[in-house]
């Protein structure tokens, strides 16, 4: 029997909440005692959910642009500052959110949390770059529908959700689209989301709360707030389930990409706990899911077969993928389906869910050992709003769960009356070659 | 604080020729255990390519001790992780457990170092999974171009063929070649254990010394001495496949890590790409961007390509050096092979700047005191540099790199960019490979 987890009460998990008076809220984690690092995330409004109609990309080339100059530095001055730093920088979009991260070793906090208020408050927004980042949303738009990865998880995102719905939109944007981006527009968008109210900095450090919080009170604390916005109005989904497989052809590509899934609660749901546990058997923890074990291991039908419940605040989303032989589509998506279905009519065995729990659980310290590593479980807490303690409250509450609830979980959440939507990108079919051998 | 400082390591050598790195570190919640063979798809031969990287995934399917399956539950029932990864030059395991469970990945590795079973069953369900993994990378054009240009540029050295092995060989690959490939090479002899993280040193020593000492088996010697033949004129290809935009390499033959000019090779590939992988140093983390670098410069900000850099990876033996690019949307890939040649002929007819060169080491400096950060990246890097010839090439490399002067730069560059050792793979999208659709 392996022994519980000790490590969740480490002095790692140090985390303190501030909100400032401008609406600023500010978490300080302190950092690992082995660590000489430092992390540091903006995570707040203006995600591409928010793109103004007609002009899908406006999220993402804005997050790009924050990485390419200040109103003081160049492109090429702000990227040899973070060079000379050691620092590392990223701004980034996604549905819900803009995120900037960025790290350092400790001694260059000062300097890397000034080029992030930089980055945030003073963007350079140069013409020349919005242009090459026009072209490079272009290709990754193109890239989008040659790779069968990415173009499976696109279509299944269109096929799953209704038009109005805040994921379904491409944070890539369109051609068209693209071609609508100016400056201004830009601009107003920066204007109207990347305000303090509502945002949260997350900071893992060795430098004592008191410290930072003094330091920020002159620089982010001192913001204009910005108003609150409400979160987007999110429609229910049509059960896209009851379709067929969709298969999508690819010409020349080697492999077929197999997704299935659904819409899942959000982060902050009851259910989210077991529904954490249950995606962990199903394809979650790696080689002890049921999905490695079968398609993998007892099937020999894919390289990889895994699940993912992503963690989200609007609405939720879970997955389950394999890549195979084209000969082998009808058979994967049977398996993955099939387990999805096995999970929520007959659930775990005791024993299945202590050992995927206890691993889940086990694997927290592996999180703890560097500031960039730890970091990741504070921005959780901080965006989602979770307890302050929530790690360390997590194995009670995931120890407290019986087969029946993750059996539930399972049943409402993952199969929720039909089988998943399922869709598959690769070769055409007739590239097939009859006695099942490749060309 | 900054500059490379590597950890005090324990070495000493069992009998039986197992050399033992240790580096404890005792705050860490983790350790990291690893075993690296100086053996890989280079020991291979013609006919059997792959057999190192099959070899690798049998290495899981079951010991003396361990049933198929086992060794997977023993360590991430844990909550650790485990893998292994083939390269041309070594083939390397690795577990990063909870610090309280580090006797069972130490048992693991004893245990298969000269006692895994091999079944002939394992080997045919896993002869498609080892397929599926190819099939998956051919999804990538960067991976078919990677393969298609280290066939053109070697024709007699094992570096011809990449680790994953062609598709006939691992159609037709037996038990009797893996077995014997690991009978041949597999033994303390030719290994490297490394154990970083949260242990106490002495206990460790014993416990080490209990597990490994009675592991004898006799092996070969895994030294090469295949020597590529000079090149004599350009070589050139052109691949079509699925993909968003044209792509570009150029390669030219490269000296091994171990070359007395390997300073200037790194410091060439960090001016013209940006990064290389044995000198971490931050950057734009994700998304792949290097404004300082000379070939983005040259071409993305040209807008010329969406990405572009150069690749030296550290080898035994000679390698390629190789220069890359990915055009914009509408751009031909002839106008970035003239650029990507103008700037490999720049560099042999003028001098860096002092500023660059200055900026160029200072970035080198401050990346450096990061390379140790975190008990697994550690372990991985004393392992690569001790199976690539010597621990004492980290600091030999990284001191001779600051002390490198613009004419050394322009000399190497004299030497490698040479026309008639040059290969050129030119990717081109086929025809209707985006357009795919339902069926």
């Amino acid at each position: 029997m392996s022994p519980e987890p000790t490590m969740l009460s480490s002095p790692a998990l140090e985390l303190t909440r501030h909100e400032l008076p401008n609406g600023l809220v500010v978490f300080h984690q302190r950092a690992p005692p082995n660590s000489v690092t430092f992390a540091v995330s903006w995570v707040g409004e203006g995600g591409s959910a928010r793109d103004p109609s007609g002009k899908e990309g406006t999220a993402t080339a804005l997050s790009r642009l924050l990485n390419a100059g200040t109103r003081t530095r160049s492109k090429r001055d702000f990227a040899r500052e973070i060079d000379r730093l050691a620092a590392t920088f990223a701004a980034r979009a996604s549905w819900e959110k803009l995120e900037i991260e960025a790290s350092g070793p400790q001694d260059a906090q000062e300097a890397v949390l000034s080029l992030v208020y930089d980055a945030l408050t003073q963007p350079r927004l140069d013409p020349t770059e919005l242009r090459r980042i026009r072209r490079e949303l272009r290709e990754a738009l193109l890239r989008e529908m040659s790779q069968p990865d990415e173009r499976a998880d696109r279509v299944f995102l269109e096929k799953l959700l209704p038009a109005s719905h805040p994921y379904r939109r491409n944070p890539l944007g369109s051609p068209e689209a693209l071609a609508r981006l100016t400056r201004e527009g830009l601009l107003d968008f920066h204007r109207a989301h990347l305000t303090p109210r509502g945002a949260k900095l997350i900071v893992t450090t060795h430098e004592p709360p008191a410290t930072l919080l003094r330091k920020l009170r002159g620089t982010f604390g001192a913001l204009d707030g910005g108003p609150a916005l409400p979160p987007p109005e999110v429609p229910l989904s049509r059960p896209a389930h009851r379709a067929p497989l969709l298969y999508v052809s690819v010409p020349g590509t080697s492999q077929v990409e197999v997704v299935v899934g659904g819409t899942a609660p959000v982060r902050g749901h009851p259910d989210f706990p077991a529904l954490t546990l249950a995606n962990e058997i199903l394809g979650g923890r790696s080689v002890l899911s049921r999905l490695f074990q079968i398609v993998r291991e007892r099937e020999g039908l894919a390289y990889g077969a895994s699940s993912e419940l992503e963690s989200l605040a609007w609405a939720g989303l879970w997955t389950a993928d394999a890549g195979t032989d084209p000969k082998h589509v009808e058979t994967v998506h049977r398996l993955l389906t099939g387990e999805v279905r096995r999970l929520s009519e007959e659930g775990p065995s005791p024993a299945e869910l202590r050992r995927i729990r206890e691993s889940f659980l086990g694997s927290l310290p592996l999180l703890l050992e560097t500031s960039t590593q730890a970091h990741g479980l504070a921005v959780e807490v901080g965006y989602f709003d979770l307890p302050l303690d929530h790690f360390q409250q997590w194995p009670r509450v995931l120890r407290a769960l019986r087969p029946a609830d993750v059996r539930r979980a399972a049943r409402e959440h993952l199969w929720n009356g039909g089988a998943p939507l399922a869709v598959a990108v690769g070769p055409p079919r007739q590239d097939r070659p009859k006695d099942g051998k490749r060309p | 604080m900054v500059g490379l400082h590597a950890p005090p390591v324990q070495r000493r050598v069992l009998r039986n020729g197992l050399e033992v790195l240790l580096v404890p570190r005792p705050a860490s919640p983790v350790v990291s255990v690893w075993v690296w063979y100086r053996v890989g798809s280079k020991n291979e031969a013609p006919g059997t390519t792959g057999a190192a990287h099959w070899l690798e995934h049998m290495l899981f399917k079951g010991s003396r001790r361990y049933r198929v399956g086992a060794m997977d539950r023993a360590i991430v029932e844990a909550g650790g992780v485990l893998n292994a990864f083939t390269d041309a030059d070594f083939t390397a395991y690795f577990s990063t457990v909870p610090r309280d469970h580090a006797s069972a990945p130490l048992d693991i590795e004893a245990d298969r170092m000269t006692g895994a079973t091999i079944p002939s069953e394992e080997i045919d369900k896993e002869r498609s999974i080892v397929l599926s993994e190819r099939e998956g990378n051919e999804n990538y054009p960067i991976f078919r171009v990677e393969e298609e240009i280290y066939s053109l540029a070697f024709r007699e050295h094992p570096y011809r063929w990449d680790a994953l092995g062609s598709v006939q060989d691992i159609r037709g690959m037996h038990r009797d070649s893996l077995y014997g490939f690991y009978r041949k090479f597999y033994g303390p002899k030719n290994a490297t254990l490394v154990v970083v993280g949260g242990f106490d040193p002495a206990r460790m020593r014993r416990e080490v010394e209990r597990r490994f000492s009675s592991v004898h088996s006799t092996v070969a010697d895994p030294t090469l001495n295949v020597v590529e033949p000079e090149q004599r004129g350009e070589r050139r290809t052109t691949l079509k496949g699925p993909g968003s935009t044209p792509m570009v390499r150029i390669g030219w033959k490269a000296p091994a890590v171990s070359d007395p000019h390997a300073a200037a090779l790194l410091m060439l590939d960090l001016y013209l790409g940006g990064e290389n992988a044995l000198y971490p140093t931050g950057g734009f983390r994700g998304a792949r961007e290097h404004p300082t670098a000379r070939l983005y410069q040259a071409l993305v900000d040209r807008g010329l390509a969406v990405r572009a850099g150069s690749d030296w990876p550290s080898r035994v033996h000679p390698g390629l050096f190789s220069l890359f690019a990915q055009a914009a949307p509408g751009v031909r890939v002839e106008r970035l092979e003239e650029v990507l040649l103008s700037e490999s002929e720049r560099l042999q007819r003028s001098l860096l700047t002092s500023a660059e060169l200055r900026r160029l080491k200072e970035r080198l400096l401050r990346g450096a005191s990061l390379a140790w950060e975190g008990s697994t990246r550690t372990a991985f890097r004393l392992g690569f540099f001790r199976s690539l010839g010597s621990l004492a090439w980290d600091h030999r490399i990284f001191d001779a790199a600051l002390k490198v002067r613009p004419s050394d730069l322009r000399d190497a560059a004299r030497r490698l960019f040479r026309d008639g050792a040059r290969c050129v793979v030119r990717y081109e999208v086929q025809d209707g490979a985006r357009s795919g659709g339902a069926p």
